[in-house]
């Protein structure tokens, strides 16, 4: 099995010792020397130096010493070239004085001077300018590492960017003389050597390489192609080679191997070929790249390089060693900021490398104003010292004149630099921008369901470049799909550890950060493979303030780069828009579903209400009075009279389904339907019988609901009350004199429709004459009061034992005037029903 | 890219840096301890190293010190007792005494420089064939060594072969300036071909580095004389002679001046003050301070003085002398001077020693032309001194002087043929070289020859 390794340490480590090495030539080249202000020209050799350069002010511009003039020796050791004038200074302390010869003109002999040495650092601008380019392209290089660390573009460019470090740093300083000087110009050299190849392999591989790409199978190409992927390492060991080459041809012709700039002439050659080559590779690549953003980017760094790194090779190398002076270092120097810059420039810009910036406008701004403010001050400056010597109206007027057109100038110079950046930085995120906020305006004044998804996954795709986006809506315990490719699942599981985690992070979720807690739930690693599997890349919970409406799940971006944090600031408040958005309308479309609802309801209210009777029938010596009120528009609770075929005999039911409102209804009416079709189809029936056979029916029906049941049947001219109690409270027997109990109850008494499990019976017992029998439904004691205090069994007794109660009629109205001044005025928690019996009269068809 | 590409790409990089750092460090660990000299004392190869500091900038005194303070701190050092021997001895048996005790050191303790110092001491300044054959097989393993190509290029001079000399001495000091010698030989060669500028850069810069010796200032006082700046060069011999009293080279400068310059009371002094120290009295044993005073009358026409000083002045061993020449064919003794040239000419043509010195023809063929002048025969002196002119040309000290005093006879011999325009393109020649030479340096006696002929 293949084992991945991770070079990015490695790589790191090298950074490291080049930035340690640089900082190391840096430190030991700021450390005060004595100094006698003579510049002299590089690489020139023979009794008497040019002196190219008096600096102003130096210990030798006192001593008289002037440009042109050639310097013969120091301190009495006459001079081979300026290394050896700055190991003779070395040799010396600051405060120092020196016996300088020095001969002025071609006619003049040398004379004897005397020079007396300061504290200076080594290095001047041109070589300072030059380290701070080399750091400059170091932390490119590092920030192009650390953004791509898998990008093998990444890490050569990042190894050019320390080779390139270390030579501009190690091998262009001014020597020093310290113990450390060798080693540092040495490991300067190796870099040089180095950086040839480093260049070409580079720039044949930035962006990418397309034209070895596409010449990849021709047989023509093949071996070049092997070669360049294959034998890079190589081509790294080329320049050590021609440099030992070099050096034994010398050495066979017993010649000196004459140095430039360290290297042989051979080595500069094939930096300059390795250039051209990596140019026309470079070149090659913009040419076949298809994006017309990269290639933008990569003519860019092109032109970049060759006119950055052309005038240094010509100016700094060329022209220094040919002339022998380092005259035209500066020019060669200066243009090598083209180098990071234009790199700088095309990663920002065009996203090279596929690495993007979050380049903040705000922080731009700033520095452009801090920009214009440190011209502003500086031309201030300027005019103040041009005009401080002049006298006469000039000198005041002038800069004042001078000061009022920089200040009119600064905030139109400030707005157009601002323009400027804006149009080359932020035009087309703008533009994005701008389509985010009118599409989530858009959105958020959709009252049309459709309409908002629409939006969601057909516009906001082509806005940002996504492939797809899907909404899911939440059902129950699961997540179905609204809109979005079919090739998605139709619904999705709702996990609690998705959920929790999409509540905490709002906006875009990657879908590898939900991955994560898989190791909690594992669950939610399939829900991720699932998801992934359909090429989703990120997740966002939909969910406004009262309720979580489902999930937004966005494809990947084709071919476009990731979104930066504005943008998914502005998706995110997309996407909350969308749920205000989603929630609008559904409430709306519930609102209407609620309504239709309630006007179904009152219809089925009105047919439960047809379905209670209006009139009961009771045989003569007895009295009924029944009454329900349901809780909802259509209730649970019922009751009934059957139609017994017994001559002089009447049978009464109620009962109480569980669950209210529709299904409860439902429940009832079939609970009444099959109590009242079996009365009249099977004559002979018990009641124990009937309940048994109601029982199986509603077993059948009602997998979840049940019916509690009371049965009393009473004969004519009889005290005798069958009865039947099946999940109903026990029946209240008032006696004469107001005395309360509950009539005993058969051991089986569980709601119909709970178990398919028989075993009712029937218990009979025999009223006196003034005594009242109540049934009555679980919702008379379950009534609670405003402070939320249950009516219960012993308010209910209270009112049954009363002294003013005689008949049922009076015994139902009691009890209903005692609950209803209980709940004092509030809805009923649950229905209400009361059937009452009675002895006495002559029997009789009351209203119910 | 494959894994073993990473790596190698990777170890490559680090590689080339540790291997140029370990290279690096080698070379300086190396280069900073290996010596030259065999030595085990480092106190005495610190010694040595300072002598060979000053012996590069001639401080031979100096440097005998050093020298010696390392025989006595190693007494089997090579170096030391080589060095010694070179810095020290004044004679051949000195020098004998010398190579006696280093043939009875080991010499397998030798270092390859020591073994060449050895070689070239014991071969003398005269063996010109194996002190060549000495040099070129050290310097083809030691090609920078400045010793040895500091002997290289003084071969080629004494070889008379100039123009390799110059380039010789200018290589050398491109990369050891302070080399002096080389410096001041370099001066003298380029200064003889008319190049005194440019001889005045080399003298100046030998003067800088080392000024305290009477050599430089010597060298200057010399230059500024042949181009006519006489109080310079009177500075200049002064200078020498401050650095060193006895400095005879710079009194006999001295009195060459003032003679050009037409002191000759200033010059009788200066020739008296050489008589007196003891260091020139090789001067006076060779007759020179016999010859400049006869020299002396002759320029002031004064015979009774110049056979005064004849009187009291024997002919020296050589069998020559300047002055007893230029008093001979003053007095038409004609036969007695050319017995004088046969005495240089044979020295000239058989000494193989004196052979190395290149002006001893021209010496003869000066002495020839002298005497032809006062022969009447203008034209063959005329040639005579063209003759000795291309020999005398390449100066060194005194031998300049000479030069100088030919080139003005060689005008005069023209006039007195009557080859007017030769003698004025001469007369201007010398003039843009010295333009005070023809009015302070007059010859009387051939003055009124010329007035005679012109009168004629």
């Amino acid at each position: 099995m293949k084992k991945e390794t991770n070079p990015t340490p490695l790589l790191l480590i090298l950074g490291a010792l080049a930035f340690g090495l640089a900082g190391l030539s840096i430190t030991d080249m700021l450390l005060p020397r004595p100094y006698d202000g003579l510049v002299l020209e590089a690489g020139r050799q023979g009794v008497g130096m040019p002196i190219q350069a008096v600096v102003s002010g130096s210990p030798a511009d006192k001593a008289g010493i002037k440009a042109g003039d050639l310097l013969f020796g120091i301190a009495r050791e006459p001079l081979a070239d300026p290394r050896h004038a700055a190991q003779v200074l070395q040799q010396h302390r600051i405060g120092d004085r020196l016996l300088y010869l020095i001969k002025r003109g071609a006619t003049q002999p040398p004379a004897e001077t005397i020079v007396q040495l300061e504290r200076r650092r080594i290095g001047d601008g041109p070589y300072f300018y030059a380290y701070s380019l080399g750091f400059a392209f170091f932390f490119v290089g590092l920030f192009v590492l650390v953004r791509q660390p898998g990008l093998l573009t990444s890490r050569v460019f990042f190894s050019m960017s320390c080779l390139f470090l270390i030579f501009l740093v190690c091998r262009l300083r001014p020597p020093t003389y310290s113990g450390i000087d060798s080693v540092i110009m040495g490991l300067g050299t190796v870099a040089f050597l180095l950086l040839a190849p480093a260049f070409l392999h580079f720039y044949v591989l930035f962006p990418r390489p397309a034209w070895l790409d596409s010449v990849a199978g021709q047989p023509r190409w093949r071996q070049v192609v092997w070669l360049l992927q294959r034998g890079w390492p190589l081509l790294y060991f080329v320049p050590e080679l021609v440099f030992a080459l070099s050096w034994l041809v010398a050495k066979v012709r017993g010649q000196e191997l004459v140095l430039l700039g360290g290297a042989p002439k051979s080595s500069w050659w094939l930096l300059g070929l390795f250039l051209v080559l990596g140019f026309a590779a470079l070149g090659a690549n913009a040419h076949h790249i298809q994006s017309q953003r990269e290639r933008q980017g990569v003519w860019l760094v092109l032109l970049g390089s060759i006119f950055g790194l052309a005038p240094f090779v010509i100016a700094s190398i060329w022209l220094a060693a040919g002339e022998a002076t380092s005259t035209y270092m500066l020019f060669g120097i200066l243009p090598l900021v083209l180098v990071p810059i234009t790199f700088t420039y095309a990663i920002v810009r065009f996203q090279l490398l596929d690495i993007q910036i979050i380049l903040r406008r705000s922080l731009l701004y700033t520095l452009t104003t801090a920009l214009v403010t440190g011209l502003y001050a500086a031309g201030i400056a300027m005019f103040n010292a041009i005009f401080a010597r002049s006298t006469g109206t000039a000198k005041g007027l002038v800069p004042f004149l001078l000061a009022l057109a920089i200040v009119l100038l600064f905030d139109p110079l400030r707005r157009r630099i601002q323009e400027l950046l804006d149009r080359s930085f932020f035009a087309g995120r703008s533009k994005l921008q701008t389509a985010l906020t009118e599409l989530g305006e858009a959105m958020t004044a959709q009252v049309d369901l459709q309409a908002v998804v629409r939006d969601l996954v057909e516009r906001l795709p082509q806005i940002l470049g996504f492939r797809f986006t899907a909404l899911y809506r939440m059902r129950g315990a699961t997540l179905e799909r609204v809109a979005g490719p079919l090739e998605l699942p139709a619904s999705l599981p709702l996990l609690p550890e998705v959920q929790r985690q999409l509540q905490r992070r709002r906006g875009l979720n990657r879908l590898d950060l939900l991955g994560a807690l898989s190791l909690r739930a594992p669950a939610v690693g399939k829900f991720v493979d699932l998801l992934s599997r359909s090429g989703v890349e990120a997740v966002a919970d939909l969910a406004s303030r009262r309720r979580h409406i489902g999930l937004v799940l966005f494809s990947g971006r084709d071919g476009q780069t990731p979104l930066e944090e504005e943008e998914l600031e502005l998706l995110t408040r997309l996407i909350d828009q969308t749920a205000l958005a989603l929630e609008t309308a559904l409430l709306l479309e519930e609102t209407a579903q609620q309504a239709e609802l309630e006007r179904e309801l009152e219809i089925a209210a009105t047919i439960q209400a047809q379905l209670l009777p209006s009139n009961l029938r009771i045989p003569s010596g007895w009295q009924v009075a029944a009454s329900c009120r349901p809780a909802r528009i259509v209730g649970g609770d019922f009751f009934a009279q059957l139609p017994l075929q017994r001559k002089d005999s009447s049978a009464l039911v109620f009962g109480d389904v569980s669950g209210k409102s529709v299904s409860g209804a439902l429940m009832m009416m079939a609970a009444h339907e099959v109590l009242y079709t079996l009365t009249l189809a099977m004559p002979g029936l018990e009641p124990a019988e009937l309940f048994e056979l109601t029982n199986r029916r509603l077993c059948a029906v009602g997998k979840r609901s049940f019916v509690a049941l009371g049965y009393l049947e009473t004969s004519a001219d009889s005290g005798k009350l069958k009865y039947l109690v099946a999940g109903q409270p026990p029946l209240l027997l008032r006696r004469a004199g107001g005395e309360v109990t509950e009539l005993p109850l058969a051991k089986h008494r569980l709601p119909l429709g709970a178990m398919a499990i028989g075993g009712y019976c029937q218990l009979e017992i025999d009223l006196e004459p003034g005594e009242l029998v109540l049934g009555y439904s679980d919702g008379v004691t379950d009534a609670r009061a405003p402070s939320g205090e249950f009516y219960g069994e012993e308010r209910l007794l209270q009112v049954v034992s009363h002294a003013e109660v005689t008949t049922p009629e009076e015994l139902v109205s009691a009890v209903l005037k005692s609950v209803e001044a209980f709940v004092a005025g509030a809805s009923l928690y649950d229905d209400v029903t009361l059937v009452a019996l009675g002895r006495g009269g002559r029997g009789n068809e009351v209203s119910a | 890219m494959k894994l073993w590409v990473k790596i190698a790409l990777a170890a490559g990089v680090l590689l080339a840096c540790l291997g140029a750092a370990l290279l690096g460090g080698v070379y300086w660990w190396f280069s900073e301890e290996e010596s030259h000299w065999s030595s085990e004392s480092a106190e005495a190869r610190t010694e040595l190293d300072a002598g060979y500091r000053d012996f590069e900038k001639a401080y031979y005194a100096d440097a005998a010190l050093h020298f010696e303070r390392a025989r006595e701190l190693d007494p089997k050092s090579a170096a030391a007792l080589v060095f010694l021997g070179i810095t020290t001895s004044e004679s051949e048996t000195q020098r004998a005494d010398f190579v006696k005790q280093i043939d009875a050191l080991d010499q397998r303790r030798f270092t390859d420089v020591e073994r060449f110092m050895v070689r070239f001491f014991k071969a003398g300044k005269h063996q010109h064939d194996e002190l060549s054959a000495a040099v070129e097989d050290y310097l083809s393993r030691h090609p920078d060594e400045a010793f040895a190509r500091s002997i290289r290029c003084d071969l080629l001079w004494d070889r008379k072969q100039w123009d390799d000399a110059e380039a010789c001495y200018r290589a050398l000091l491109l990369e050891q300036p302070q080399w002096v010698q080389a410096q001041d030989r370099l001066g003298l060669l380029v200064m003889s071909r008319g190049r005194f500028a440019e001889a005045e850069d080399h003298f100046v810069t030998y003067r800088y580095v080392a000024p305290n010796q009477a050599g430089p200032h010597y060298s200057l006082g010399i230059l500024y004389l042949l181009t006519g700046r006489y109080q310079e060069s009177e500075a200049a011999f002064t200078q020498a002679l401050e650095t060193k009293r006895d400095f005879c080279p710079a009194l006999s400068g001295l009195t060459h001046l003032y003679t050009v310059w037409g002191k000759y009371p200033q010059a009788l002094e200066t020739i008296e003050r050489s008589e007196g120290q003891a260091a020139c009295r090789m001067l006076v044993q060779g007759g020179f301070t016999c010859s400049r005073r006869l020299f002396n009358a002759y320029l002031q026409n004064d015979l009774a003085k110049a056979l005064e000083v004849d009187a009291g002045c024997p002919l020296p061993p050589t069998g020559y002398s300047l002055g007893k020449h230029q008093l001979a064919v003053w007095q038409g003794e004609f036969p007695k001077a050319e017995a004088m040239e046969e005495a240089i000419g044979r020295e000239a043509g058989t000494d193989p020693a004196k052979q190395a010195i290149p002006f001893l023809n021209g010496f003869w063929r000066y002495f020839r032309g002298v005497r032809l002048i006062f022969e009447d025969r203008f034209g063959e002196a005329a040639e005579e001194f063209k003759l000795a002119e291309g020999e005398l040309r390449y100066w060194t000290g005194d031998n300049a002087i000479l030069a100088f005093v030919n080139s003005v006879h060689w005008v005069y011999a023209l006039e007195l043929a009557g080859r007017d325009e030769e003698a004025q393109a001469l007369r201007r020649q010398m003039t843009a070289i010295n333009p005070q030479l023809f009015e302070n340096f007059k010859i009387p006696v051939l003055e009124a020859k010329l007035a005679a002929r012109k009168r004629r």
